[in-house]
């Protein structure tokens, strides 16, 4: 399975902030609670505070308070907030909210502290409550204040507000994971241009990586770049050592079919013949596999041409044959001229073999395709035949001199660079061969 | 018909210059670059039959020199190497043909008798001179129709004589085109083959310019009157 560089980055930057926000969450969700305990607890301090500045014993010898309480919840029946004065007799004042029921005892330390504690209220619900023992001037006995309040309030506060910090803290981890995704794409963005410039290499429409690049990207651009240098410079030895094989070769092989010739042995003529077919065979095949190494060349047509008209015209000047080309200005193969000609200069050759006077060479460019057709006034081929004449070293011309192998090769070469060859009728009269082949920009 | 056959491979050599000698030319050969240069530069050959190959000179050198310095015969090139590319240098160089190796000997022999009679300015495959013809691809002669037997010497007279018809060859030029390097050349013998070949062609056809030399003509019907 191919793993992702960028899921990796992410999935960890996730982590992190996951981590780092739940952390985050905790403390911050201990820090509110806390604060509003302290709020809840200074409004009970307040009415504890207020309970024991108005209390007193009045003249009948009864606890009473000095004045009303000014905090209205305590003045609504079951309100949840409440206070009580309480000795060792009995309740002697409560909060209106109570109404006739009593909070249950609470335990204040009895040196003078307040207690904080938690109590049942009158309806069961839980009560976060203040104690405190005090001595009341004209008493008896010292008196226990106790103030409570819903619990439930501090707990729907701290809902409240931790529902807020989880939407905040969310939107904050979104933030960061959208962050984090952005600055992975851009960081990446170098990997995918040397991806796209590889396969441009590969398929031969560059020779090496941009090293204009980033210096974390930089080593590895130069290494690649070595890389691609040093299988050229293989493909080039390969190829330099087949063909050095090949005609150190051919040498001795004509020594040998000479001989043979000489001492009329068809037998050894013919071995020789076929060992040199099969030289110049795969001595071409070697060359077209690393020819498409180097596609992406530009080959201008007319040269081309020229230098195979000079050529053919004094090797048929037996014939005197006449090659005519029209071509469109510009026009251009997109790949090594070496391969052009040889398409070209078996094409060309062939047709001169046929041809009895005349031969036309025409080219045109359009929508990126480049058709050259040569023609010529000769006899031209059957349909059967042209099958025949385009398999791999069909020899259709065993009368006319040449190996036979000159459209199958041009063929060959044709489909190498995703084109083709048709062979089919001239407008001179002879066979016209139609080459389409990638044409190259101007 | 004197070629110049520089070829370094020596089976390959001695094969070709037999089959030659056999087709009626004068063959001189050169194994090595250098020498095979220096004879083409001085020599005055009609064709020359060239190895790319060659150690010493490559043999794209040794020809761009001959052109260089003024040759103009023939030059048949023999490679082992067959693009496109290879064929375009050579006939850059100045060339008039090519063979890839392996090739027949037949067709060397074919190649170099068209080389030869174009360069001396004939179209057609026979070369002809009133009565006299040379078929150049069959490397006969025929007198009004009917075979001439002659001796592989008296066909090379003849041959350079049909070739240049019409005009005055001198004594020196003739023996300069029919014998090899290494043969002493002697008028006397020369004079005694062209007599023999008067009484196979008719007298008249081969005339002696006083001072000058032979002049082959199409006039006549071969006896003096």
């Amino acid at each position: 399975m191919a793993t992702s560089l960028r899921a990796r980055l992410l999935l960890g930057a996730a982590l992190w902030i996951g981590l780092a926000l739940l952390a985050a969450w905790f403390a911050i969700a201990a820090l509110l609670r806390d604060t509003v305990e302290r709020a809840f607890d200074a409004r009970l301090d307040a009415v504890m505070l207020s309970l024991l500045a108005s209390v007193e014993v009045d003249d009948a010898g009864t606890l009473a308070l000095g004045r009303a309480m000014a905090d209205p919840a305590f003045g609504r029946v079951r309100s949840g907030w409440y206070w009580q004065i309480a000795d060792a007799g009995g309740v002697r004042l409560r909060s209106r909210s109570l109404w006739t029921a009593d909070l249950p005892a609470a335990a204040p330390p009895p040196g003078g502290g307040t207690a904080r504690t938690v109590l049942a209220g009158p309806d069961g619900q839980p009560l976060r409550a203040l104690a405190r023992m005090v001595s009341v001037p004209g008493a008896a006995a010292p008196v226990t204040v106790t103030v409570g309040g819903p619990l439930a309030v501090v707990e729907r506060e701290v809902a409240g507000v931790s529902m807020t910090l989880a939407i905040a803290l969310g939107v904050l981890g979104t933030g960061l994971t959208a962050a984090v995704l952005l600055q992975t794409m851009i960081g990446l963005a170098p990997f995918g241009r040397l991806g796209r410039q590889l396969a441009e290499i590969r398929r031969g429409r560059r020779e090496r990586l941009d090293d204009d690049t980033f210096a974390e990207v930089a080593p590895l651009v130069r290494e690649v770049n070595a890389l691609v240098r040093h299988n050229s410079a293989v493909i080039e030895r390969a190829r330099t050592h087949a063909a050095n094989l090949a005609h150190a070769l051919k040498t001795p092989l004509s020594a040998l079919a000479v001989t043979a010739e000489q001492r009329h042995d068809p037998e050894v003529a013919e071995a020789a013949a076929q060992m040199a077919r099969m030289i110049r065979h795969h001595l071409r095949r070697a060359r077209a596999a690393a020819s498409h190494a180097l596609l992406g060349t530009r080959t201008e047509l007319a040269p081309v041409v020229a230098d195979l008209r000079t050529v053919l015209e004094k090797v048929h000047a037996e014939r005197a044959v006449a090659i005519a080309a029209t071509l469109e200005r510009g026009a251009a193969f997109a790949g090594e001229r070496q391969d052009l000609e040889e398409m070209l200069g078996n094409l060309m050759d062939n047709a001169c073999k046929w041809a009895r006077a005349r031969v036309a060479v025409t080219a045109s460019v359009a929508a990126g395709r480049l058709a050259v057709t040569v023609s010529d006034d000769g006899p031209g081929l059957a349909p059967a035949d042209i099958e025949r004449a385009l398999a791999r070293g069909g020899r259709l011309d065993g009368g006319a001199p040449g190996d036979g192998f000159g459209l199958a090769i041009a063929l060959d070469l044709a489909r190498l660079y995703g084109g083709d060859l048709t062979l089919g009728r001239s407008d001179l009269g002879g066979l016209a061969a139609r080459l389409d082949l990638p044409a190259a920009p101007e | 018909m004197r070629v110049l056959l520089l070829e370094d491979d020596l089976r390959l050599a001695t094969a070709l210059a037999d089959t030659l000698r056999r087709a009626g030319f004068a063959v001189d050969h050169a194994a090595d670059g250098e020498d095979g240069a220096a004879m083409g530069e001085s020599e005055p050959y009609d064709a020359a039959v060239l190895d790319l190959g060659l150690p010493g000179r490559d043999g794209i050198a040794v020809l761009t020199g001959w052109r260089r310095a003024g040759r103009a015969m023939p030059v048949l090139i023999l490679t082992a190497r067959d693009a496109w590319a290879d064929k375009v240098e050579g006939f850059r160089a100045g060339a008039d043909d090519y063979l890839t190796k392996p090739f027949r000997l037949e067709e060397v022999v074919l190649r170099l008798r068209a080389l030869v009679r174009r360069a001396a300015g004939h179209g057609g495959s026979v070369v002809r001179c009133g009565a006299i013809a040379l078929d150049t691809q069959l490397g006969v002669f025929t007198l009004d129709g009917a075979p001439l037997i002659l001796t592989a010497f008296e066909w090379r007279i003849l041959a350079y004589l049909v070739h240049h018809a019409g005009r005055v060859v001198s004594r020196t030029e003739l023996s300069e085109h029919v014998y090899e390097d290494h043969v002493e050349r002697d008028h006397n013998s020369l004079e005694v083959m062209v007599g023999r070949l008067r009484r196979k062609v008719g007298r008249a056809r081969i005339e002696t310019v006083r001072g000058q030399g032979y002049r082959l003509s199409a006039g006549g019907d071969g006896d003096l009157p």
